[in-house]
């Protein structure tokens, strides 16, 4: 009876991760016929997410092949990762649908091509939520770079190419020259790369190797976008918008900041870190960027760039959490990975229809807009309150906990970055949903020129997830605080 | 197979080659030719998978040619290292061969093939000799013999300018060789004999002696002329650029990776650099981050892919020598890992590349423009080799670059793994040329269609193998271990 139930979980896992991959041979295989290949790019993804529901937090390890001694392609969910698998596998469809009506209505050539980078580039991206152990994470975020190069440059234009330039040398960059050595030295001085709550390293490193071992990581996994590593992420805005909305706004640069969370957690351990004090200087790094990045975002002229900025600042408030190493913390940096994720796809989406519906992609341009498009601009309005961290959405939960968890640390540095941050958001967001409805571009009779439905459907959502966290927020919160490494970051909190 | 056939093998898969290559001079019919030199080399790839399992079980095959018993006469010996090199060089050579047949009827029309094939197998044969003989003199000549077939194949393509390149080709590796030689003399000078495995004891006392470390100067410069190590490499981007496709992809797996084979085994087995402090290692340590350094760095700015390539070979020359300077066990594991691995993976670009040349007449950055239209398959391949050469997971060079990086950090040398680490983004640099002419140039010229299937399929199956040793490594790294710990031991 357990054989039976762990070879199910087997299944299921192996279900939930290769459907993506069978779905990106299957749309090479129907190329020619466009209406078999979208059915199924529009169904495939419920396996994923039906095979994720069912798995749920059910134990369950699938070793594959050993790469060096003792580590090899292994998976093993595990909280964290299954929050992070949600996050992908829940906007994976909505994904698809808005990919699929962004592609027909802009023709955009070469779609085969689109979806199956695009696919793969899922597949990857839960890979490396599922992996049992640094090594295959890292194998995937790889792979993932590799996966995504294509559609970064999937416009082929001159800026493209140059933008692609600098995603590849970057990121294949940092993590070949940091990340992987930071690994060789992880195995080499635990012996081995398996993420255990509480850490491997623990006895292994002095003080002063741990904060260089951390520098290591957190700059190699530049996908993370800390500065000032992040300048690929603006860049790749060139790629089409359903790129930027669920690649460089959650699958991708979510993988960066996850693999950080994961090392941090099961590498080193939460006691390891608070007791060689190398959090710190994460917490500078953290601060630096979220201030930095939203002053950069005050700045734009581009509505697909300045969401892209507002990722950076974002991003860098799930590492600022995960760098206080205080369990409310690292709590609110999960849930703000999700919350972020949902409501950051939202806004893409947004920019994406409005650039659908009217070609108008310049901030300046956007003058009435909102009466014009007025679900798409409502929505808008949504995901930029959960950016900006109001309640009753998600965005709200997450920084509440990031907040006590600085409070917890007794700085006032990390609550005054948060705050500000939050005020900053405010600033370079609202302006332009005050420009949509409240000003006018031309004296033009306003006609109603709303996106089509199916990209409003998929909007909609994540939107509505925002909500849904916000009320569930208890339960997920449960359940994340049932990872482990939060057990060993509660022991060292214990007056 | 039984342990009496077993035993013959070494000494067939000398033999056999050099009788298909008298044979492919007497026969006229070129299809013939090329139908005898395929069977002799499934015959040696499938001795060679014999000797390389029955090895790793921990076998030891001696063979005394003509009866003659070692010290005095001539021995040939396979452990596991001869094992590998064999199974590495029949695997190369079964590739060259069926690749060879199509790209001939293209570059080489109007000449008759028969010579080339015997060249061929000539080279074969040497190359097989050096891997298993266990006598310093027959290295020698196996090396020699090998060579000299290999400078007449880079000069039997039809540009005149292969003429040029396979002259200096000659006159740099018989440099190489009569240092060698020299260095061999010395060694039998003090030991009074050649037998490997009879030299080693003997020249235990002597290893301070200057005559000994004349000996190991002059090997160790007359080797690493052939290893083509930076800045002993100037014969090698000619060499390759201009030799017939075929050839050049089969001697950019073999003859530098020989030379360093049989490097490694005078250092280690005779010279035993383990323990004695030898200068050599410690030099190949500073000239290879500066191989692989310049070599990615010249790579970068060549326009004729080939010559690319082969910069990047020097390169990649320069990771093996790495490993083998650190002189521990895991760094001579990771050289030898790189050994298998680049050849698998240089030869198959090398194929991918005769496979446009095929196709466009030529094969420059411009005859890549619109690769990916014309010859998808080609494309991809190019993709295959470059992610492999920088070393991306589930890619051999990935397995490569992990055991060298944990080779250097073994011994707290920061600054070698960056140079290692940062040699694999150099190789981003000049790759991602390809892969930007391939895909992203747009060009209406050039034939539309693959390259013959054979062609394609082929250097398909050295990417396969390349990506399976990616994927499941474990058989050879823990050969090169035990190969490693046998040799330093």
């Amino acid at each position: 009876m357990t054989m039976m139930i762990t070879m199910t979980n087997e299944t299921l896992l192996i279900a939930c991760m290769a459907s993506p991959f069978v779905l990106a041979a299957l749309t090479v295989l129907f190329h020619g016929m466009p209406v078999v290949r979208d059915t199924l790019n529009l169904l495939a993804p419920f396996v994923s997410l039906a095979a994720l529901v069912m798995l749920a937090d059910a134990p369950v390890t699938l070793q594959l092949t050993e790469i060096v001694p003792g580590a090899g392609i292994a998976f093993e969910p595990e909280p964290v990762g299954l929050i992070f698998a949600g996050l992908v596998c829940l906007l994976w469809p909505v994904s698809m649908l808005y990919s699929l009506a962004y592609l027909y209505q802009n023709r955009v050539p070469g779609m085969t091509s689109f979806l199956v980078y695009y696919n793969l580039a899922i597949g990857c991206a839960l890979a490396v939520a599922f992996a049992g152990n640094l090594l295959t994470l890292f194998i995937f975020y790889e792979v993932l770079t590799l996966c995504t190069y294509p559609l970064v440059t999937h416009g082929k234009s001159r800026e493209a190419l140059s933008a692609g330039r600098i995603y590849l040398g970057i990121l294949v960059g940092s993590s070949t020259v940091l990340l992987l050595a930071a690994l060789v030295w992880i195995y080499h001085a635990a012996g081995t790369l398996d993420f255990v709550s509480g850490g491997i390293l623990d006895g292994h490193l002095e003080d002063a190797q741990v904060k260089w071992l951390l520098l290591l990581v957190v700059f190699g996994a530049s996908k993370a976008a800390v500065m000032p590593l992040h300048c690929w992420l603006p860049r790749a805005m060139v790629a089409p918008v359903p790129v930027s909305a669920l690649l460089h706004a959650v699958a991708v640069v979510k993988a960066g900041v996850f693999t950080i969370v994961k090392v941090i957690l099961y590498i080193f351990g939460v006691d390891l870190l608070a007791g060689a004090g190398a959090g710190e200087w994460l917490v500078y790094i953290a601060s630096f960027t979220i201030i930095a990045a939203s002053i950069i975002a005050l700045r734009q002229s581009s509505l697909k760039k300045l969401l892209a900025y507002s990722t950076v600042s974002q991003l860098s408030y799930i590492l600022l959490g995960a760098a206080l190493l205080k369990p409310a913390a690292l709590l609110g940096a999960v849930l703000h990975l999700l919350a972020h994720g949902f409501g950051k796809i939202t806004l893409f989406f947004a920019a994406g229809a409005i650039q659908t519906a009217s070609g108008k992609t310049r901030l300046d341009e956007l003058g009435g807009i909102g009466r014009t498009m007025p679900w798409t601009m409502g929505l808008f309005t949504v995901g930029s309150l959960v950016i900006i961290g109001l309640p009753p959405l998600a965005g709200f939960s997450s920084k509440w906990f990031l907040l006590e968890g600085s409070v917890a640390v007794g700085g006032y540095l990390p609550a005054a970055v948060l705050v500000a941050g939050s005020v900053l958001s405010a600033a370079y967001l609202v302006p332009v949903i005050y420009r949509a409805f409240f000003t006018q571009a031309a004296p033009a009779p306003v006609a109603r020129n709303e996106a089509p439905a199916a990209m409003l459907i998929a909007m909609l959502l994540p939107a509505l997830m925002c909500a849904v966290l916000f009320f569930a927020v208890d339960s997920i919160a449960g359940f994340i605080a049932g990872a482990p490494g939060f057990a060993a970051g509660n022991a060292g909190d214990a007056p | 197979m039984n342990d009496a056939l077993l035993l013959q093998l070494p000494v067939l898969l000398v033999v056999l080659p050099l009788l298909g290559a008298a044979l492919g001079l007497l026969v006229r019919d070129d299809r013939l030719v090329w139908r005898m030199v395929l069977v002799v080399s499934v015959a040696a790839f499938v001795f060679s998978v014999a000797l390389f399992v029955r090895t790793g079980e921990g076998l030891v095959l001696e063979y005394a040619i003509g009866g003659w018993a070692p010290p005095w006469g001539i021995a040939y010996k396979v452990a596991q290292i001869n094992a590998l090199m064999v199974l590495m060089l029949s695997t190369v050579f079964l590739g060259g061969v069926v690749y060879a047949r199509r790209s001939f009827d293209k570059e080489l029309c109007g000449r008759r093939l028969g010579p080339v094939y015997s060249a061929l197998l000539i080279c074969q044969s040497g190359f097989f000799g050096v891997a298993m003989t266990d006598d310093l003199f027959n290295i020698f000549v196996f090396l020699e013999m090998a060579s000299i077939a290999g400078y007449a194949l880079v000069a039997s393509a039809r540009a005149p300018r292969a003429l040029t390149a396979a002259y200096r080709y000659l006159l740099m590796g018989t440099t190489g060789a009569a240092l060698f030689l020299l260095g061999i003399g010395y060694l039998y000078l003090v030991t009074g004999t050649l037998n490997l495995s009879d030299m080693a004891p003997r020249l235990q006392p002597l290893l301070g002696s200057p005559a000994v470390l004349a000996a190991l100067g002059f090997i160790g410069v007359g080797l690493l002329l052939k290893a083509a190590l930076f800045p002993l490499h100037l014969w090698l981007p000619n060499a390759y650029a201009h030799a017939p496709s075929a050839i050049a992809a089969v001697l950019s797996g073999t003859s530098t990776k020989v030379a360093l084979y049989v490097l490694i085994r005078l250092l280690f087995e005779v010279f035993d650099a383990a323990s004695f402090p030898a200068a050599l290692p410690d030099i190949m340590l500073v000239l290879a981050p500066a191989a692989i350094v310049a070599g990615s760095g010249l790579a970068f700015f060549q326009h004729q892919v080939k010559r690319m390539m082969a910069y990047s070979s020097v390169a990649q020359i320069g990771y093996i020598a790495l490993g083998i300077g650190l002189a521990t066990q895991a760094g001579v594991a990771a050289g030898l890992i790189h050994v298998f691995n680049h050849a698998i993976i240089k030869v198959s670009l090398f194929m991918a590349l005769g496979c446009i040349a095929y196709r466009a007449g030529g094969c420059s950055l411009s005859d890549l423009a619109g690769l990916s239209k014309r010859m998808p398959w080609t494309a991809a391949a190019i993709v295959a080799g470059v992610v492999s050469l920088v070393g991306i997971p589930l890619t051999s060079g990935f397995v490569s670059k992990w055991y060298l990086v944990s080779a250097v950090l073994e011994m707290n040398l920061w600054l070698l793994a960056f140079v290692i680490l940062a040699g694999s983004l150099l190789s981003v640099a000049y790759g991602w040329r390809l892969v930007e002419a391939a895909y992203f140039r747009q060009s209406e010229a050039g034939e539309a269609g693959e390259a013959p299937p054979a062609m394609l399929l082929t250097t398909w199956a050295l990417i396969a193998v390349n990506f399976f040793v990616g994927v499941n490594p474990s058989w050879l790294t823990r050969a090169c271990l035990d190969i490693a710990e046998t040799l330093l031991r």
